[in-house]
């Protein structure tokens, strides 16, 4: 067996052990169905009629729900990672023939592919109701979706890095998936941030790939780029700087386990 | 009650060596409350014109659930794990042991809650007696929703992962299909008649109430309250009934 063979198994187990988690994937559906179909639909009869450029606010929110779900389902890396280093399963891998990159690359991998499968799912279901949705354009879309998927599973790698025992990488975890998807687009347009946050934190939250990702989708939904948000390049960029970010620091927590025994 | 005390101090200072726990939640409020709802209020603008004081109260409930759900689970996840067979042993009454997790659940509640209550009545210049009504509703509604995850234990004793998963998707349900977030008046007809049977409806629309939050749009405060604490009594009588029969002989993991 090569070893990319050996890294694909460990990616296989790796995905197939986050599609596995009944409690997992009861709270991400339950929490993103009802987020899209219930708040969506009844915040719709809420808001303003036309927002930037999309028919109403469900047109809007539904893409930012895809995109959430896609965040959380790839940094559920972090969570496995964390638990694989407490329970020796990253202890086993590594006296496996693979290197430590190749680790590092199966967990990034399995965590890409998690957040692009869970995202397709919630795009279909989506699909039903923002007809645009079932088109070539978000077809064209699954890779880059894909590379923000892997990208923000460098956040989780890097709080592995930081968070060695216990509780500590839950609380950070939630903690950073709250900062971010409130510090975003997911939910609420640029043009509402920029009236109430001064102009820098407005710049990083468009820079977040949260973002980047919610307005490639709307650009699908409305046939044209709706807000100044939108940049394709921009997401691509942001999401290989944090896959680098992930590779780093996938490394060292592996080095460091394989050399000392713990992080 | 010395030995409820003393498992009570010793269960209170394994709550909170989780220090980071409380901290992210107060965490999770500020960012809810000072990002997400001012932006969300400020999308909806006129057509609910004090929508970010709705919202700041909806998002109390939202608090309440979270942390009596989290004890509620903590004490089914002991109760897995074989803590729970440990405490079982110790010469305790079992009416003592369910009175000493109501109380530790409380005080969680109360030290986690607390200051996020005192912040918003404090932002809307709300009187201090709102204060102890508000704490009064909202450790109400813990008591009934902690109710409720102890009774669904007996699924926990089958599988944990599958009573995390109900748990988990019944939270979101539950926090969606209520006045929480929104009024009645703005849901479709088959969502309000849905969230017409949730307490966390009566819950969140009694909070308004003695918070007198003026939307014209809350159900009436007495059957609100009637609910809240037929809720809470009924949960806690069915968890009383059901706990003792399923922890006894449970097996740990």
């Amino acid at each position: 067996m090569s070893q990319l063979n050996r890294m694909l198994q460990i990616t296989r187990v790796d995905l197939s052990y986050f599609f596995r988690t009944k409690w997992l994937v009861g709270t991400l559906l339950g929490l993103n169905i009802t987020d899209m179909l219930v708040v969506g639909i009844v915040y719709k009869g809420m808001m303003p009629p036309a927002i930037e450029g999309l028919l109403n606010y469900f047109q809007f929110y539904a893409p930012g729900v895809i995109i959430t779900g896609l965040f959380f389902a790839s940094f559920d890396v972090g969570r496995r990672v964390h638990l694989g280093l407490t329970e020796g399963v990253s202890q086993y891998y590594l006296t496996l023939p693979v290197s430590l990159d190749e680790v590092a690359w199966a967990h990034l991998l399995s965590a890409g592919l998690g957040g692009a499968i869970y995202a397709g799912l919630l795009t279909m279901m989506a699909a039903v109701l923002v007809p645009q949705l079932a088109s070539l354009s978000t077809l064209a879309l699954i890779p880059f979706l894909f590379v923000l998927s892997m990208g923000l599973s460098g956040i989780a790698a890097a709080l592995n890095l930081f968070s060695r025992t216990g509780d500590r990488y839950f609380v950070f975890a939630d903690g950073v998936q709250t900062l971010m998807v409130s510090m975003s687009t997911v939910a609420y347009p640029i043009s509402v941030i920029g009236s109430y946050f001064p102009s820098p934190v407005v710049t990083m939250i468009q820079l977040n790939p949260l973002s980047q990702g919610a307005e490639a989708l709307r650009t699908v939904i409305n046939g044209a780029p709706s807000s100044p948000v939108f940049n394709l390049p921009s997401l691509v960029l942001t999401s290989l700087v944090l896959l680098a970010v992930g590779v780093v620091s996938y490394r060292h927590v592996f080095t460091k386990l394989r050399d000392v025994g713990k992080i | 009650m010395r030995e409820l005390l003393t498992l009570l101090g010793y269960e209170l200072k394994e709550t909170f060596d989780s220090i980071p726990w409380t901290v992210y939640f107060w965490f999770f409020f500020g960012f809810q409350y000072f990002v997400y709802g001012q932006l969300v209020s400020r999308l909806v603008g006129s057509n609910l014109p004090n929508y970010y004081v709705y919202y700041g109260t909806g998002l109390l409930i939202i608090m309440t659930f979270n942390v009596a759900s989290w004890s509620g689970r903590r004490f089914v996840e002991g109760a897995h794990e074989g803590r729970l067979r440990y405490i079982l042993s110790l010469p305790i009454r079992r009416g003592e042991l369910f009175l000493e997790q109501l109380m530790l659940g409380f005080i969680a509640n109360i030290v986690r809650i607390g200051p996020p209550l005192i912040l918003v009545l404090w932002l809307n210049g709300m009187p201090p007696i709102v204060l102890l009504t508000s704490l009064a509703v909202l450790l109400s509604m813990s008591v009934g929703v902690m109710g409720i995850m102890i009774s669904l234990s007996f699924v926990a004793f089958k599988s944990f992962d599958i009573y995390s998963a109900i748990v988990a998707s019944m939270s979101a349900i539950l926090l969606r299909f209520s006045t929480i977030l929104y009024p009645l008046s703005f849901m479709p007809n088959a969502y309000s008649s849905v969230a017409r049977f949730n307490p966390l409806t009566y819950g969140a629309d009694l909070l308004r109430n003695v918070m007198n939050v003026d939307v014209s749009q809350l159900l009436n405060p007495g059957s609100s309250a009637f609910i809240v604490a037929a809720v809470g009594v009924s949960t806690l009588t069915l968890g009383m009934a059901i706990v003792p029969r399923t922890l006894e002989g449970v097996k740990s993991t």
